[in-house]
C-alpha cells in the first residue's frame, strides 16, 4: 500500500491537479442541474410536485445502477458492453423462475449469483487471457442477448408474483423502493472506492497497470473485482426492472451499457482510466433524468432530450481534454 | 344423394372467390367476408374430398393434396407468429394439404435470413408460397423472383414495395385507429358522463407504416368528438424497458385532469399501465386503450384497468393465407386486398366466444366451420 502511494508520488502533479479540476468539473454538472430545475421549475407544469419528484426518483434507478457497476469498470480504463444484455438475461431468468412458482429470494439470489459469474467470466478473459475489453464484453453481448432470447423464446415472460412487483411501485418513508436501492448502491460503492484500499488499487489500476502491478497490486484480482461488480449491479438492475413491468422482456435493456457509459463520462469518468467518481456518475444520471422529464414536461418530442444529452457529451469531454492538454504543456 | 349438395356448394365456393373478387376490385372485405371465403374454401375441399372418394382409388387423399407450399413468417420467436402459424397449419390440415415448410427467420431484424428462407422455397417451386415480409423494400426483387417464375404469392401481415404478388391479407390499421378512438370515447364517457376532455397518446416507433396508420386513425376517429382534445403525443423511441412507462408518467404529471391514453401497440400499452399503477391513477375516473393482448393485459381488462385492447387476426392471416393460395392455385381471381379485421375487447365483451375466439384461437375459435370433433 505504501508502495501504491510512492508509485502515484512518481507524477506528483498529476493526481492533484486531476482531483481539483474533478471537483470544478462536478460543481459545474451541480450548477447545471441546477438551472435545469430552476427553468424546469418556472416553466413546466408539475415540475415541482411530489409525484414528479417521485416518477424521477423511480425512473432514474435502473439506469442509474448499471451506471455505478460501470464507474467501476471504466476507472480501471475498461469498458464493459455486456450489462444491458445481463440486464435482459437476468430479467428473463428471475420472471421465468417466478413463472414456475419460485420463492422470490431464491429466484433474487439465483440471479445475482449467475450475474456476478458472468462478470468473472469477463474479467477472467479480460485479466487472464488478456484480451481487449471492448471485445470480450461486445461477445458477452451477443452472447447473453441471444440467450435470453432463446430462453424466453423470443415473448415476453409473465409471472403471479404481487409481492414481487409490489415492491418495484411502492414507497419507503415516502421515497420509492427503487431509488432506496440506487442510493445504497451508490452508498456503499462510494464507499468502497473512495475509503478503501481495494477501492484505491482501482484507481491505480486504471492510471498505469504497470506501475501499480510493481508496486504490489494484484492487477488482476482488481480487473476480476471491477467487471464482478458490473455484472452483479446489472443483475440487480434487470431484477428491479422485471419486478417494475411486472414480466420478463427479451429485449430489455437494449442499448441501456450506452447510457450508462454516457451518465459516468458526464459525471467525469475518463476512458482513459484512473478517473471517475460516484458522486460524479449519480450527477450525470441525474441531469439526464431531469432534462428528459422537463422536456418531456414541457412537450419537447423525447428525441430532443436525446440530442442534448449527446452534445453534453462532446462538450464535457472537450472540456476534459482540454484540460489534459493544458496540464501536459505545463 | 350427398353429391348434389356438394356439387352445390363447391359451385358456391368457387363463385363466392370470383364473385369477392369483382365486387371488391382489390379493395377491403369485411371480416365477415373472410369467414365465408375461408368457409367456402373448406367446404369446397369437403366436396372434392367427397368427390374423390366417389371416383378414385385413393380415398384418403384430397383433390387438393397434390398441392405445395411454403409459409413464411417474420420470425417464429412471438405469440403473434406462433398463432399465424398456428391458422396456416390448422387449414392444410382441414383442407389435406401438404406444407413443405412452415418457418421463418430468427428474429424480425434478420432480413437477410428471410431472404434466404424465400430462396430456398423458389428451389423447390412450390405451387403458391405464403409470406410475411420481414421489410417492405428489401424482399421486393426476391419476391419477384418467386412470383414471375409463376409461384403464387400469398403476403400476410406486412406489405412489400412490388406489385408482383396474388393477394394481400392484414390488419387495416387505420381503421384499428379509428376503433381505438371509438372505445376510448365510449369508455370516457362511461366514466364522466360526456366524451370530453384532454386525451394524449404515445407510439413505440415513428416512422413504422402499420403504427403511423394506427395513430392517423385514431386521430381522424376522435374528430367525431369535438369535446375531446388530444393534448400530448410521445415517442418510445423503439425502447422496450423504461421508456414506454416514462414518457406516459410525465404525461400524467403535465395533465393531471387527463380523461384518457391511447398507447398504439403491445409494448407502449404496458408501459402505460405500468405508469398506471406507479402513479397510482383511477381507473375509474381516467380511461386506457390500446393495441394487441397480453395475458397480463387480457388481466388489467377484466380488472377495469385497461378499457379496450384493440385485437387483430393473426390466426385468421394464417388460415386465410393458406386459403387464398388455394384459391389461386386454382386458377381464381383473388382480391388484392383482404382485410382480416380488428375487434375491441373490452371488460364487458371479454369472455363472449367471439373475443375469447380472437385471444385464445387456439381453444376457443370456430371459424364458422361445423365443429370438429
Amino acid at each position: 500500500m505504501t508502495a501504491a502511494a510512492s508509485a502515484m508520488a512518481a507524477q506528483p502533479n498529476k493526481p492533484l491537479a486531476g482531483t481539483r479540476w474533478d471537483l470544478v468539473m462536478r460543481l459545474g454538472l451541480l450548477g447545471i442541474i441546477a438551472i435545469l430545475v430552476l427553468i424546469f421549475s418556472a416553466t413546466a407544469t408539475g415540475f415541482l410536485t411530489l409525484q414528479n419528484l417521485d416518477n424521477n426518483a423511480r425512473q432514474m434507478a435502473v439506469v442509474g445502477i448499471l451506471a455505478v457497476g460501470e464507474t467501476f469498470v471504466i476507472i480501471t480504463a475498461g469498458i464493459d458492453l455486456s450489462v444491458g444484455s445481463l440486464l435482459g438475461f437476468g430479467g428473463i431468468l428471475v420472471a421465468l423462475s417466478l413463472a414456475h412458482a419460485l420463492p422470490i429470494w431464491l429466484a433474487v439470489v439465483g440471479v445475482v449469483v449467475i450475474a456476478i459469474a458472468v462478470g468473472l467470466l469477463n474479467g477472467t478473459l479480460i485479466s487472464t487471457a488478456a484480451l481487449p475489453p471492448f471485445i470480450v464484453t461486445l461477445g458477452m453481448l451477443g452472447i447473453l442477448r441471444g440467450l435470453t432470447q432463446i430462453f424466453g423464446n423470443g415473448q415476453q415472460v409473465g409471472y403471479d408474483a404481487p409481492r414481487f412487483t409490489s415492491f418495484a411501485d411502492g414507497n419507503t418513508l415516502g421515497i420509492p423502493n427503487l431509488f432506496w436501492i440506487f442510493a445504497l448502491v451508490c452508498v456503499l460503492a462510494g464507499i468502497f472506492l473512495h475509503y478503501t484500499r481495494r477501492g484505491r488499487y482501482v484507481y491505480a489500476t486504471g492510471s498505469n497497470k504497470e506501475s501499480a502491478r510493481r508496486a504490489g497490486i494484484n492487477v488482476n484480482a482488481t480487473t476480476l473485482t471491477v467487471y464482478a461488480v458490473s455484472g452483479l449491479l446489472a443483475g440487480v438492475a434487470g431484477i428491479l426492472l422485471t419486478a417494475r413491468q411486472a414480466q420478463g422482456d427479451p429485449n430489455a435493456g437494449t442499448g441501456y451499457e450506452l447510457d450508462a457509459i454516457a451518465a459516468a463520462v458526464l459525471g467525469g469518468a475518463s476512458l482513459f482510466g484512473a478517473r471517475g467518481s460516484i458522486v460524479g456518475t449519480f450527477l450525470g444520471v441525474t441531469l439526464v433524468q431531469i432534462m428528459t422529464n422537463g422536456l418531456n414536461l414541457l412537450n419537447f418530442d423525447p428525441q430532443v432530450a436525446r440530442m442534448l444529452e449527446g452534445a453534453l457529451l462532446i462538450v464535457f469531454v472537450y472540456m476534459d481534454h482540454w484540460r489534459s492538454r493544458k496540464l501536459a504543456a505545463a | 344423394m350427398t353429391s348434389s349438395y356438394d356439387s352445390f356448394s363447391l359451385v358456391r365456393g368457387v363463385s363466392l372467390g370470383i364473385g369477392m373478387s369483382i365486387r371488391e376490385g382489390g379493395l377491403r372485405v369485411s371480416r365477415r367476408t373472410v369467414l365465408q371465403a375461408g368457409a367456402a374454401v373448406g367446404l369446397a375441399a369437403g366436396s372434392l374430398a367427397t368427390l374423390s372418394i366417389a371416383g378414385c382409388s385413393q380415398p384418403q387423399k384430397s383433390a387438393l393434396g397434390g398441392l405445395r407450399f411454403v409459409f413464411i413468417v417474420k420470425t417464429p420467436n412471438s405469440d403473434y407468429w406462433q398463432t399465424c402459424l398456428a391458422g396456416g397449419k390448422h387449414a392444410a390440415e382441414q383442407l389435406g394439404l401438404q406444407a413443405l415448410q412452415f418457418t421463418g427467420a430468427n428474429s424480425e431484424a434478420n432480413i437477410q435470413g428471410q431472404i434466404a428462407l424465400v430462396e430456398d422455397a423458389l428451389a423447390k417451386h412450390p405451387d403458391y408460397v405464403v409470406l410475411s415480409p420481414t421489410s417492405s423494400t428489401a424482399l421486393d426483387s426476391t419476391i419477384e423472383k418467386v412470383y414471375n417464375a409463376g409461384i403464387k404469392v400469398i403476403l400476410i401481415d406486412s406489405a412489400a414495395n412490388t406489385n408482383s404478388y396474388t393477394s394481400f391479407l392484414a390488419t387495416d390499421n387505420h381503421a384499428g385507429g379509428v376503433l381505438a378512438a371509438h372505445t376510448l370515447a365510449d369508455a370516457i364517457k362511461k366514466k364522466t358522463g360526456a366524451a370530453a376532455g384532454q386525451v394524449a397518446y404515445s407510439t413505440f416507433l415513428s416512422g413504422v407504416g402499420s403504427l403511423s396508420l394506427r395513430d392517423q386513425g385514431f386521430l381522424e376517429g376522435l374528430k367525431s368528438y369535438p369535446a375531446i382534445a388530444v393534448v400530448a403525443h410521445k415517442d418510445a423511441g423503439g425502447d422496450q424497458s423504461t421508456k414506454p412507462i416514462g414518457i406516459v408518467a410525465d404525461t400524467l404529471t403535465r395533465f393531471p385532469k387527463l380523461a384518457g391514453y391511447f398507447a398504439d401497440s403491445l409494448i407502449t400499452l404496458q408501459g402505460a399501465v405500468t405508469a398506471f399503477r406507479e402513479n397510482r391513477v383511477d381507473s375509474t375516473k381516467v380511461s386506457l386503450v390500446g393495441f394487441d393482448p397480453s395475458p397480463q393485459l387480457v388481466r388489467s381488462l377484466q380488472q377495469r384497468v385497461v378499457d379496450g385492447i384493440i385485437l387483430q387476426d393473426p390466426y385468421q392471416m394464417g388460415y386465410g393465407g393458406v386459403a387464398y393460395g388455394v384459391l389461386a392455385s386454382a386458377g381464381l381471381l383473388t382480391p388484392k386486398f383482404i382485410n382480416t379485421g380488428v375487434t375491441a375487447a373490452t371488460p364487458d365483451n371479454v369472455n363472449s366466444p367471439t373475443i375469447q375466439g380472437l385471444l385464445n384461437p387456439l381453444t376457443q375459435r370456430n371459424l364458422g366451420l361445423p365443429a370438429r370433433s
